[in-house]
Protein backbone atom coordinates (compact mmCIF):
# COMPACT_ATOMS: atom_id res chain seq x y z
CA UNK A 1 0.00 0.00 0.00
CA UNK A 2 2.69 2.42 0.82
CA UNK A 3 4.55 1.78 -2.27
CA UNK A 4 1.30 1.94 -4.46
CA UNK A 5 1.43 5.94 -2.63
CA UNK A 6 4.84 6.14 -3.49
CA UNK A 7 4.47 5.21 -7.23
CA UNK A 8 1.11 6.89 -7.26
CA UNK A 9 2.83 10.14 -5.89
CA UNK A 10 5.75 9.87 -8.10
CA UNK A 11 3.48 9.54 -11.48
CA UNK A 12 1.62 12.57 -10.30
CA UNK A 13 4.52 14.24 -9.75
CA UNK A 14 5.90 13.56 -13.03
CA UNK A 15 2.48 14.61 -14.85
CA UNK A 16 2.75 17.89 -13.28
CA UNK A 17 6.39 17.90 -13.85
CA UNK A 18 5.47 17.09 -18.05
CA UNK A 19 2.67 19.69 -17.60
CA UNK A 20 4.57 22.30 -16.51
CA UNK A 21 6.87 21.81 -19.64
CA UNK A 22 4.19 21.29 -22.09
CA UNK A 23 2.80 24.78 -20.41
CA UNK A 24 6.37 26.39 -21.15
CA UNK A 25 6.67 24.72 -24.06
CA UNK A 26 3.71 25.99 -25.52
CA UNK A 27 3.24 29.47 -23.80
CA UNK A 28 6.27 30.77 -23.09
CA UNK A 29 9.43 28.73 -24.97
CA UNK A 30 9.53 30.44 -27.88
CA UNK A 31 9.03 33.41 -26.92
CA UNK A 32 10.24 33.99 -23.48
CA UNK A 33 6.93 34.86 -21.74
CA UNK A 34 5.96 32.82 -18.73
CA UNK A 35 2.58 31.21 -18.80
CA UNK A 36 0.63 32.01 -15.44
CA UNK A 37 -2.67 30.24 -14.74
CA UNK A 38 -5.12 32.45 -12.91
CA UNK A 39 -7.43 30.67 -10.91
CA UNK A 40 -11.08 32.11 -10.87
CA UNK A 41 -11.09 34.73 -7.80
CA UNK A 42 -13.82 34.76 -5.12
CA UNK A 43 -15.24 37.84 -3.51
CA UNK A 44 -17.35 40.57 -4.07
CA UNK A 45 -14.63 42.30 -6.33
CA UNK A 46 -13.32 39.06 -7.25
CA UNK A 47 -14.58 39.66 -11.03
CA UNK A 48 -12.91 42.95 -11.58
CA UNK A 49 -9.86 42.05 -9.94
CA UNK A 50 -8.80 38.75 -11.58
CA UNK A 51 -9.84 40.59 -15.11
CA UNK A 52 -7.27 43.41 -14.07
CA UNK A 53 -4.81 41.15 -13.04
CA UNK A 54 -4.92 39.41 -16.19
CA UNK A 55 -3.98 42.47 -18.29
CA UNK A 56 -1.71 43.64 -15.84
CA UNK A 57 0.61 40.38 -16.12
CA UNK A 58 0.00 40.43 -20.22
CA UNK A 59 1.21 44.04 -20.00
CA UNK A 60 4.55 43.19 -18.50
CA UNK A 61 5.83 41.48 -21.07
CA UNK A 62 7.46 38.84 -19.44
CA UNK A 63 4.37 37.05 -18.15
CA UNK A 64 0.76 35.82 -19.73
CA UNK A 65 -2.25 35.28 -17.97
CA UNK A 66 -3.42 31.34 -18.98
CA UNK A 67 -7.12 31.59 -20.13
CA UNK A 68 -8.42 28.21 -18.26
CA UNK A 69 -6.68 28.90 -15.17
CA UNK A 70 -5.74 25.29 -14.90
CA UNK A 71 -2.61 22.94 -16.09
CA UNK A 72 1.02 22.64 -14.92
CA UNK A 73 3.35 25.61 -14.23
CA UNK A 74 2.76 28.85 -12.22
CA UNK A 75 -1.04 29.33 -10.69
CA UNK A 76 -2.60 32.41 -9.11
CA UNK A 77 -5.47 32.11 -6.35
CA UNK A 78 -7.25 35.01 -5.27
CA UNK A 79 -10.54 36.53 -3.61
CA UNK A 80 -11.18 40.53 -3.53
CA UNK A 81 -13.34 41.81 -1.29
CA UNK A 82 -14.67 45.26 -0.90
CA UNK A 83 -11.61 46.19 -3.23
CA UNK A 84 -9.04 44.27 -1.03
CA UNK A 85 -7.54 41.18 -2.13
CA UNK A 86 -5.76 38.30 -0.88
CA UNK A 87 -3.91 36.61 -3.58
CA UNK A 88 -1.14 33.98 -3.57
CA UNK A 89 1.54 32.41 -5.98
CA UNK A 90 1.89 28.58 -6.52
CA UNK A 91 4.35 27.37 -8.13
CA UNK A 92 4.98 24.40 -10.65
CA UNK A 93 4.09 21.84 -7.67
CA UNK A 94 2.03 23.68 -6.01
CA UNK A 95 4.00 24.81 -3.59
CA UNK A 96 2.77 28.29 -1.92
CA UNK A 97 5.42 31.01 -3.45
CA UNK A 98 3.72 33.86 -1.17
CA UNK A 99 0.17 35.01 0.46
CA UNK A 100 -0.40 38.50 0.60
CA UNK A 101 -3.09 40.81 1.41
CA UNK A 102 -3.39 44.13 -0.30
CA UNK A 103 -5.41 46.86 1.45
CA UNK A 104 -5.28 49.50 -0.36
CA UNK A 105 -8.44 51.50 -0.74
CA UNK A 106 -8.61 51.34 -4.11
CA UNK A 107 -9.07 47.80 -6.40
CA UNK A 108 -6.49 49.02 -8.85
CA UNK A 109 -3.88 49.93 -6.27
CA UNK A 110 -4.37 46.36 -5.20
CA UNK A 111 -4.06 44.58 -8.21
CA UNK A 112 -1.29 46.11 -9.41
CA UNK A 113 1.08 45.83 -6.37
CA UNK A 114 0.11 41.70 -6.86
CA UNK A 115 0.80 41.76 -10.33
CA UNK A 116 4.35 43.73 -9.56
CA UNK A 117 4.86 40.86 -6.75
CA UNK A 118 3.84 38.45 -9.40
CA UNK A 119 6.16 39.49 -11.70
CA UNK A 120 9.24 40.25 -9.14
CA UNK A 121 8.69 36.50 -7.80
CA UNK A 122 8.75 34.76 -11.07
CA UNK A 123 11.19 36.62 -13.28
CA UNK A 124 13.09 38.23 -10.27
CA UNK A 125 12.79 41.81 -11.88
CA UNK A 126 10.61 44.67 -11.33
CA UNK A 127 6.87 45.04 -12.66
CA UNK A 128 5.27 48.31 -14.02
CA UNK A 129 1.60 48.18 -13.18
CA UNK A 130 1.88 49.80 -9.74
CA UNK A 131 3.93 52.65 -11.27
CA UNK A 132 2.83 56.35 -12.87
CA UNK A 133 3.27 58.28 -15.69
CA UNK A 134 3.19 62.38 -15.58
CA UNK A 135 2.99 64.64 -18.39
CA UNK A 136 2.03 67.79 -19.79
CA UNK A 137 -1.03 67.78 -21.25
CA UNK A 138 -3.18 70.78 -22.78
CA UNK A 139 -6.79 70.81 -23.05
CA UNK A 140 -9.10 73.79 -24.59
CA UNK A 141 -5.92 75.83 -24.98
CA UNK A 142 -4.61 75.43 -21.31
CA UNK A 143 -1.72 73.45 -20.21
CA UNK A 144 -1.51 71.42 -17.17
CA UNK A 145 0.30 68.35 -15.59
CA UNK A 146 -1.68 64.79 -15.41
CA UNK A 147 -0.83 61.95 -13.71
CA UNK A 148 -2.32 58.36 -14.91
CA UNK A 149 -1.16 54.68 -14.01
CA UNK A 150 1.15 52.85 -16.07
CA UNK A 151 -1.68 51.56 -18.04
CA UNK A 152 -2.78 55.14 -18.84
CA UNK A 153 -6.13 54.81 -16.86
CA UNK A 154 -6.99 56.88 -13.76
CA UNK A 155 -5.77 60.29 -15.08
CA UNK A 156 -5.54 62.88 -12.75
CA UNK A 157 -4.62 66.42 -13.36
CA UNK A 158 -2.45 67.71 -10.70
CA UNK A 159 -2.08 71.33 -11.33
CA UNK A 160 -4.40 73.93 -11.84
CA UNK A 161 -3.09 77.28 -11.97
CA UNK A 162 -3.04 79.56 -14.88
CA UNK A 163 1.10 79.82 -14.88
CA UNK A 164 2.91 77.87 -17.71
CA UNK A 165 4.68 74.98 -16.43
CA UNK A 166 6.61 71.98 -17.65
CA UNK A 167 9.36 69.44 -17.17
CA UNK A 168 7.26 66.75 -14.74
CA UNK A 169 9.37 64.43 -12.77
CA UNK A 170 8.26 61.85 -10.50
CA UNK A 171 10.67 60.26 -7.87
CA UNK A 172 10.39 56.51 -6.98
CA UNK A 173 7.04 54.97 -6.19
CA UNK A 174 5.39 58.35 -7.98
CA UNK A 175 4.66 60.02 -4.56
CA UNK A 176 7.07 62.69 -4.99
CA UNK A 177 6.64 65.26 -8.34
CA UNK A 178 9.41 67.70 -9.34
CA UNK A 179 8.60 70.41 -12.17
CA UNK A 180 8.71 73.52 -13.53
CA UNK A 181 6.87 76.46 -12.63
CA UNK A 182 6.40 80.30 -13.82
CA UNK A 183 3.94 81.11 -11.25
CA UNK A 184 6.13 83.69 -10.21
CA UNK A 185 7.28 84.83 -13.49
CA UNK A 186 10.36 83.32 -14.04
CA UNK A 187 10.99 79.59 -14.48
CA UNK A 188 11.53 77.53 -10.54
CA UNK A 189 11.78 74.06 -9.85
CA UNK A 190 8.09 72.69 -7.99
CA UNK A 191 8.08 69.95 -5.37
CA UNK A 192 4.50 68.53 -5.32
CA UNK A 193 3.62 65.65 -2.57
CA UNK A 194 0.72 63.81 -4.90
CA UNK A 195 -0.55 62.31 -1.85
CA UNK A 196 -1.96 65.45 -0.26
CA UNK A 197 -1.55 68.10 -2.85
CA UNK A 198 0.94 70.00 -1.18
CA UNK A 199 3.48 71.84 -2.91
CA UNK A 200 6.77 74.53 -2.82
CA UNK A 201 8.98 76.26 -4.54
CA UNK A 202 12.33 74.51 -4.13
CA UNK A 203 14.39 75.59 -6.89
CA UNK A 204 14.23 79.84 -7.69
CA UNK A 205 18.02 80.80 -8.45
CA UNK A 206 18.08 83.63 -11.04
CA UNK A 207 17.29 82.58 -14.28
CA UNK A 208 15.44 79.36 -15.78
CA UNK A 209 15.70 76.37 -13.11
CA UNK A 210 14.05 73.41 -15.07
CA UNK A 211 14.43 70.09 -16.03
CA UNK A 212 14.45 68.50 -12.84
CA UNK A 213 15.18 64.48 -12.70
CA UNK A 214 14.76 62.71 -9.53
CA UNK A 215 17.64 60.08 -8.64
CA UNK A 216 16.57 56.62 -8.78
CA UNK A 217 17.05 56.25 -5.03
CA UNK A 218 14.88 59.63 -4.59
CA UNK A 219 17.63 61.50 -2.67
CA UNK A 220 18.68 63.71 -5.35
CA UNK A 221 17.82 65.90 -8.27
CA UNK A 222 20.09 66.85 -11.30
CA UNK A 223 19.00 69.77 -13.52
CA UNK A 224 19.87 72.75 -15.32
CA UNK A 225 20.35 76.43 -13.57
CA UNK A 226 21.79 79.19 -14.98
CA UNK A 227 22.45 81.63 -12.29
CA UNK A 228 26.12 81.55 -12.59
CA UNK A 229 26.17 82.95 -16.18
CA UNK A 230 25.40 79.90 -17.90
CA UNK A 231 22.77 76.96 -18.54
CA UNK A 232 24.54 74.61 -16.81
CA UNK A 233 23.95 71.05 -15.54
CA UNK A 234 23.57 71.04 -11.38
CA UNK A 235 22.76 68.39 -8.62
CA UNK A 236 20.51 69.40 -5.69
CA UNK A 237 19.10 68.23 -2.48
CA UNK A 238 15.24 66.57 -2.76
CA UNK A 239 14.70 70.32 -0.91
CA UNK A 240 16.54 72.36 -2.71
CA UNK A 241 18.37 73.64 -0.12
CA UNK A 242 21.91 72.56 -1.66
CA UNK A 243 23.67 72.34 -5.21
CA UNK A 244 26.46 71.29 -6.62
CA UNK A 245 27.49 72.36 -10.46
CA UNK A 246 28.65 69.48 -12.47
CA UNK A 247 29.48 70.92 -15.91
CA UNK A 248 31.67 73.94 -17.20
CA UNK A 249 31.07 75.26 -20.53
CA UNK A 250 30.13 77.77 -22.77
CA UNK A 251 27.15 75.89 -24.27
CA UNK A 252 23.90 75.28 -22.88
CA UNK A 253 23.54 71.66 -21.15
CA UNK A 254 20.05 70.68 -20.18
CA UNK A 255 17.74 67.44 -19.76
CA UNK A 256 19.80 65.34 -17.14
CA UNK A 257 18.83 61.79 -15.98
CA UNK A 258 20.63 60.10 -13.77
CA UNK A 259 22.36 56.41 -14.22
CA UNK A 260 20.33 53.34 -12.35
CA UNK A 261 23.79 53.36 -9.64
CA UNK A 262 23.64 57.10 -8.86
CA UNK A 263 27.03 58.01 -9.37
CA UNK A 264 26.30 59.45 -13.59
CA UNK A 265 24.26 61.88 -14.82
CA UNK A 266 23.19 61.80 -18.71
CA UNK A 267 22.59 64.64 -20.17
CA UNK A 268 22.28 67.29 -23.91
CA UNK A 269 25.11 69.42 -24.76
CA UNK A 270 24.98 71.84 -28.25
CA UNK A 271 28.75 72.22 -27.68
CA UNK A 272 29.55 70.36 -30.56
CA UNK A 273 26.84 72.20 -32.90
CA UNK A 274 23.55 70.40 -32.73
CA UNK A 275 22.70 68.81 -28.91
CA UNK A 276 24.62 65.93 -28.42
CA UNK A 277 24.32 63.03 -25.59
CA UNK A 278 27.50 63.33 -22.54
CA UNK A 279 27.78 61.83 -19.30
CA UNK A 280 29.30 62.87 -16.34
CA UNK A 281 30.36 61.87 -13.08
CA UNK A 282 28.35 63.33 -9.75
CA UNK A 283 30.91 64.69 -8.42
CA UNK A 284 31.34 66.79 -11.97
CA UNK A 285 35.02 66.61 -13.93
CA UNK A 286 35.58 65.98 -17.89
CA UNK A 287 32.36 64.93 -19.41
CA UNK A 288 32.35 61.67 -21.80
CA UNK A 289 30.62 62.10 -25.28
CA UNK A 290 28.22 59.17 -26.17
CA UNK A 291 28.44 58.55 -29.90
CA UNK A 292 25.41 57.91 -31.23
CA UNK A 293 25.51 58.32 -34.54
CA UNK A 294 22.47 61.07 -34.89
CA UNK A 295 22.86 65.48 -35.45
CA UNK A 296 20.69 66.06 -32.71
CA UNK A 297 19.97 64.34 -30.19
CA UNK A 298 17.54 64.95 -27.20
CA UNK A 299 15.82 63.94 -24.22
CA UNK A 300 18.08 60.88 -23.01
CA UNK A 301 17.02 58.90 -20.23
CA UNK A 302 18.53 55.58 -18.83
CA UNK A 303 16.98 52.04 -18.57
CA UNK A 304 16.92 50.92 -15.30
CA UNK A 305 19.22 48.13 -15.89
CA UNK A 306 22.07 50.62 -16.90
CA UNK A 307 22.59 48.70 -20.32
CA UNK A 308 20.79 51.87 -22.49
CA UNK A 309 20.26 54.71 -23.04
CA UNK A 310 16.70 55.89 -24.88
CA UNK A 311 16.75 59.53 -26.60
CA UNK A 312 14.90 61.31 -29.48
CA UNK A 313 17.10 61.48 -32.48
CA UNK A 314 16.68 63.37 -35.50
CA UNK A 315 18.88 62.71 -38.42
CA UNK A 316 17.57 65.81 -41.06
CA UNK A 317 13.99 64.11 -41.29
CA UNK A 318 11.82 63.63 -38.38
CA UNK A 319 12.25 62.18 -34.55
CA UNK A 320 12.42 58.88 -33.70
CA UNK A 321 12.86 57.00 -30.26
CA UNK A 322 16.21 55.64 -30.43
CA UNK A 323 17.53 52.79 -27.93
CA UNK A 324 21.53 52.98 -27.80
CA UNK A 325 23.32 49.56 -26.32
CA UNK A 326 25.82 51.68 -24.42
CA UNK A 327 28.35 48.29 -24.42
CA UNK A 328 28.17 47.62 -28.61
CA UNK A 329 27.35 51.59 -29.81
CA UNK A 330 24.57 49.89 -31.90
CA UNK A 331 21.24 52.37 -32.11
CA UNK A 332 17.83 50.35 -32.50
CA UNK A 333 15.01 53.05 -33.74
CA UNK A 334 12.00 52.04 -31.27
CA UNK A 335 9.42 54.74 -32.46
CA UNK A 336 9.76 56.03 -35.78
CA UNK A 337 8.29 59.63 -35.45
CA UNK A 338 8.23 59.39 -31.87
CA UNK A 339 9.72 61.92 -28.95
CA UNK A 340 10.37 62.43 -25.77
CA UNK A 341 10.77 58.80 -24.34
CA UNK A 342 10.84 57.72 -20.53
CA UNK A 343 11.83 54.40 -19.39
CA UNK A 344 9.28 51.95 -17.08
CA UNK A 345 10.52 51.08 -13.66
CA UNK A 346 11.17 47.00 -15.53
CA UNK A 347 13.60 48.81 -18.00
CA UNK A 348 12.17 46.80 -20.54
CA UNK A 349 8.96 49.21 -21.69
CA UNK A 350 9.31 52.66 -23.08
CA UNK A 351 6.63 55.58 -22.86
CA UNK A 352 7.03 58.71 -25.27
CA UNK A 353 4.84 60.47 -27.69
CA UNK A 354 3.62 59.69 -30.75
CA UNK A 355 1.30 61.84 -32.79
CA UNK A 356 -0.03 63.54 -29.83
CA UNK A 357 -0.86 60.45 -28.36
CA UNK A 358 1.00 58.69 -25.52
CA UNK A 359 1.94 55.03 -25.99
CA UNK A 360 4.03 52.66 -24.79
CA UNK A 361 6.30 50.63 -26.59
CA UNK A 362 7.93 46.90 -25.08
CA UNK A 363 11.43 47.37 -26.37
CA UNK A 364 11.90 43.53 -26.23
CA UNK A 365 9.07 42.65 -29.01
CA UNK A 366 8.17 45.99 -30.30
CA UNK A 367 4.62 45.43 -29.20
CA UNK A 368 3.05 49.15 -28.83
CA UNK A 369 0.37 50.35 -27.05
CA UNK A 370 -1.49 53.93 -27.12
CA UNK A 371 -2.52 54.36 -23.57
CA UNK A 372 -3.69 58.13 -23.43
CA UNK A 373 -4.79 60.20 -26.66
CA UNK A 374 -7.86 63.07 -26.31
CA UNK A 375 -5.35 65.74 -25.23
CA UNK A 376 -4.62 68.66 -28.09
CA UNK A 377 -1.28 68.17 -27.04
CA UNK A 378 1.22 66.29 -24.74
CA UNK A 379 4.80 66.29 -23.87
CA UNK A 380 7.23 65.31 -21.17
CA UNK A 381 6.55 62.04 -20.12
CA UNK A 382 8.21 61.07 -16.80
CA UNK A 383 7.84 57.46 -15.56
CA UNK A 384 8.03 57.01 -12.09
CA UNK A 385 10.86 54.86 -11.26
CA UNK B 1 26.19 48.29 41.10
CA UNK B 2 25.68 46.19 37.91
CA UNK B 3 22.39 48.11 37.05
CA UNK B 4 24.51 50.84 36.59
CA UNK B 5 26.87 49.36 34.77
CA UNK B 6 24.39 48.39 32.32
CA UNK B 7 22.53 51.80 32.25
CA UNK B 8 26.02 53.49 31.30
CA UNK B 9 27.12 50.78 28.61
CA UNK B 10 23.87 51.16 27.10
CA UNK B 11 23.83 54.94 27.23
CA UNK B 12 27.64 54.74 25.81
CA UNK B 13 26.26 52.22 22.94
CA UNK B 14 23.32 54.75 22.29
CA UNK B 15 26.35 57.83 21.90
CA UNK B 16 28.35 55.70 19.53
CA UNK B 17 25.25 54.76 17.40
CA UNK B 18 24.07 58.47 17.25
CA UNK B 19 27.67 59.88 16.78
CA UNK B 20 28.30 57.20 14.06
CA UNK B 21 24.74 58.27 11.99
CA UNK B 22 25.57 61.75 12.50
CA UNK B 23 28.99 60.98 10.92
CA UNK B 24 27.29 58.94 7.84
CA UNK B 25 25.05 61.73 7.39
CA UNK B 26 27.86 64.13 7.53
CA UNK B 27 29.73 62.25 5.01
CA UNK B 28 26.67 61.47 2.22
CA UNK B 29 26.01 65.57 2.69
CA UNK B 30 29.43 67.16 2.95
CA UNK B 31 32.65 64.71 2.42
CA UNK B 32 30.75 63.58 -0.52
CA UNK B 33 28.48 65.26 -2.92
CA UNK B 34 29.74 68.62 -0.91
CA UNK B 35 26.47 70.61 -2.11
CA UNK B 36 26.67 74.24 -1.62
CA UNK B 37 23.51 76.61 -0.44
CA UNK B 38 21.52 77.41 -3.52
CA UNK B 39 20.88 80.95 -4.40
CA UNK B 40 17.55 82.39 -4.48
CA UNK B 41 15.86 85.47 -6.55
CA UNK B 42 15.10 87.99 -5.25
CA UNK B 43 10.94 88.61 -4.91
CA UNK B 44 10.60 91.13 -8.46
CA UNK B 45 8.06 91.54 -10.77
CA UNK B 46 7.62 88.74 -13.91
CA UNK B 47 7.93 89.56 -17.48
CA UNK B 48 3.83 89.23 -17.60
CA UNK B 49 3.27 91.74 -14.74
CA UNK B 50 1.15 94.36 -15.39
CA UNK B 51 3.85 97.36 -14.83
CA UNK B 52 6.13 95.62 -16.97
CA UNK B 53 6.46 97.35 -20.58
CA UNK B 54 7.00 95.32 -23.42
CA UNK B 55 6.74 95.92 -26.73
CA UNK B 56 8.65 99.49 -26.88
CA UNK B 57 11.71 98.40 -28.28
CA UNK B 58 12.10 95.38 -30.86
CA UNK B 59 13.22 92.10 -29.99
CA UNK B 60 16.60 90.41 -30.75
CA UNK B 61 16.14 87.38 -33.21
CA UNK B 62 18.31 84.30 -33.39
CA UNK B 63 18.64 82.07 -36.20
CA UNK B 64 17.58 78.32 -35.45
CA UNK B 65 19.94 76.69 -32.48
CA UNK B 66 22.20 79.97 -32.42
CA UNK B 67 22.47 81.66 -29.26
CA UNK B 68 25.45 83.94 -29.85
CA UNK B 69 24.45 87.57 -29.90
CA UNK B 70 23.72 88.27 -34.06
CA UNK B 71 25.67 90.90 -35.35
CA UNK B 72 22.82 91.85 -37.63
CA UNK B 73 20.58 92.76 -34.30
CA UNK B 74 23.16 95.43 -32.56
CA UNK B 75 21.32 98.22 -34.02
CA UNK B 76 18.40 96.87 -32.09
CA UNK B 77 20.90 96.48 -28.90
CA UNK B 78 21.98 99.64 -28.78
CA UNK B 79 18.49 101.32 -28.95
CA UNK B 80 17.46 98.57 -26.17
CA UNK B 81 20.85 100.06 -24.38
CA UNK B 82 19.52 103.55 -25.48
CA UNK B 83 16.46 103.78 -23.67
CA UNK B 84 17.98 101.71 -20.50
CA UNK B 85 20.10 104.45 -20.30
CA UNK B 86 17.73 107.22 -20.75
CA UNK B 87 14.78 106.01 -18.20
CA UNK B 88 17.12 104.47 -15.58
CA UNK B 89 14.75 101.81 -16.32
CA UNK B 90 15.54 98.07 -15.40
CA UNK B 91 14.70 95.43 -17.55
CA UNK B 92 13.70 91.40 -17.78
CA UNK B 93 15.16 89.89 -20.93
CA UNK B 94 12.45 86.87 -22.30
CA UNK B 95 14.49 84.29 -24.37
CA UNK B 96 12.73 82.02 -26.60
CA UNK B 97 13.29 78.89 -28.94
CA UNK B 98 11.49 77.18 -31.56
CA UNK B 99 13.42 73.59 -30.98
CA UNK B 100 11.01 71.06 -30.79
CA UNK B 101 12.39 69.77 -27.64
CA UNK B 102 10.97 71.77 -24.64
CA UNK B 103 13.67 71.46 -22.34
CA UNK B 104 15.81 72.25 -25.03
CA UNK B 105 13.80 75.15 -26.27
CA UNK B 106 13.70 76.74 -22.58
CA UNK B 107 17.73 76.22 -22.01
CA UNK B 108 18.67 77.78 -25.88
CA UNK B 109 16.11 80.48 -24.73
CA UNK B 110 17.91 81.02 -21.26
CA UNK B 111 21.02 81.59 -23.22
CA UNK B 112 19.84 83.46 -25.52
CA UNK B 113 18.54 86.16 -22.60
CA UNK B 114 22.31 85.28 -21.07
CA UNK B 115 24.02 86.86 -24.32
CA UNK B 116 21.97 89.38 -24.68
CA UNK B 117 22.90 90.55 -21.30
CA UNK B 118 26.53 90.41 -21.63
CA UNK B 119 25.86 92.20 -24.88
CA UNK B 120 24.12 94.70 -22.61
CA UNK B 121 26.49 94.88 -20.32
CA UNK B 122 29.13 95.92 -23.14
CA UNK B 123 27.08 98.72 -23.81
CA UNK B 124 27.35 100.16 -20.58
CA UNK B 125 24.29 98.78 -18.88
CA UNK B 126 24.99 97.18 -14.74
CA UNK B 127 24.37 93.74 -14.50
CA UNK B 128 22.02 94.62 -11.61
CA UNK B 129 19.69 96.33 -13.50
CA UNK B 130 18.55 93.25 -15.87
CA UNK B 131 16.97 89.47 -15.05
CA UNK B 132 16.90 86.95 -17.26
CA UNK B 133 13.90 84.45 -18.39
CA UNK B 134 13.05 81.85 -20.76
CA UNK B 135 9.72 80.60 -22.02
CA UNK B 136 10.96 78.11 -24.34
CA UNK B 137 8.54 77.19 -27.07
CA UNK B 138 5.72 79.05 -24.90
CA UNK B 139 6.13 82.70 -25.15
CA UNK B 140 3.24 84.14 -23.83
CA UNK B 141 1.82 86.37 -26.99
CA UNK B 142 3.51 83.84 -29.80
CA UNK B 143 6.95 84.29 -31.04
CA UNK B 144 9.70 82.53 -30.72
CA UNK B 145 13.81 82.42 -31.75
CA UNK B 146 14.19 85.88 -30.14
CA UNK B 147 15.08 87.74 -26.57
CA UNK B 148 11.97 90.33 -26.07
CA UNK B 149 12.67 93.43 -23.45
CA UNK B 150 10.21 93.81 -20.97
CA UNK B 151 10.90 97.48 -19.22
CA UNK B 152 10.29 98.07 -15.18
CA UNK B 153 9.58 101.38 -14.16
CA UNK B 154 12.03 103.16 -11.83
CA UNK B 155 10.28 102.78 -8.25
CA UNK B 156 9.87 98.74 -8.90
CA UNK B 157 11.04 96.20 -6.48
CA UNK B 158 14.93 96.21 -7.13
CA UNK B 159 16.05 92.90 -8.69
Amino acid sequence: MGVFIHWAGTAALLAQLAGAAVAWGADGGADGVVAVGVEEFLGSTGDSAEQLLRLDLDRSGTLRAREDGVGGGWRLRGSSSAGRIDGALLDAQGAMVFNNHYADADLRDNVHAFADDVVTAITQGRGLAASKLAFVGSREGRRQIYVADSDGERIQQVTSDAALKGSPSLGPGGVLMAYTSWQSGFGDVVLKDLRDGRERTILSAPGTNSGAAFSLDGTRLALTMSYQGNAEIYMASVSGSRVRRLTHARSVEFSPAWGPEGNRVVFCSDAGGGPQLYVVGRQGGAAERVETGYRHNTSPEWSADGVHLAFTGRQGGGPAVVVHDLASGQNRVLLARGEEPTWAPDGRHVAAVLDGALVVVDSVTGRRRTIVRGFSEIREPSWSR
Amino acid sequence: MRYLFYRVSWVAVGLCVGGLSSCVKWSREGGGDRLSEAPRRANVAGYLAPQVKRGKVAGIGFAAGAWEMPKGERLKLRAAATYLKVTGERVILAGSAKESSAEYARQLGQQRALAVQQALVAEGIPANRMATVSFGRDMPGGGGDEVQFGFVPTGEKAF
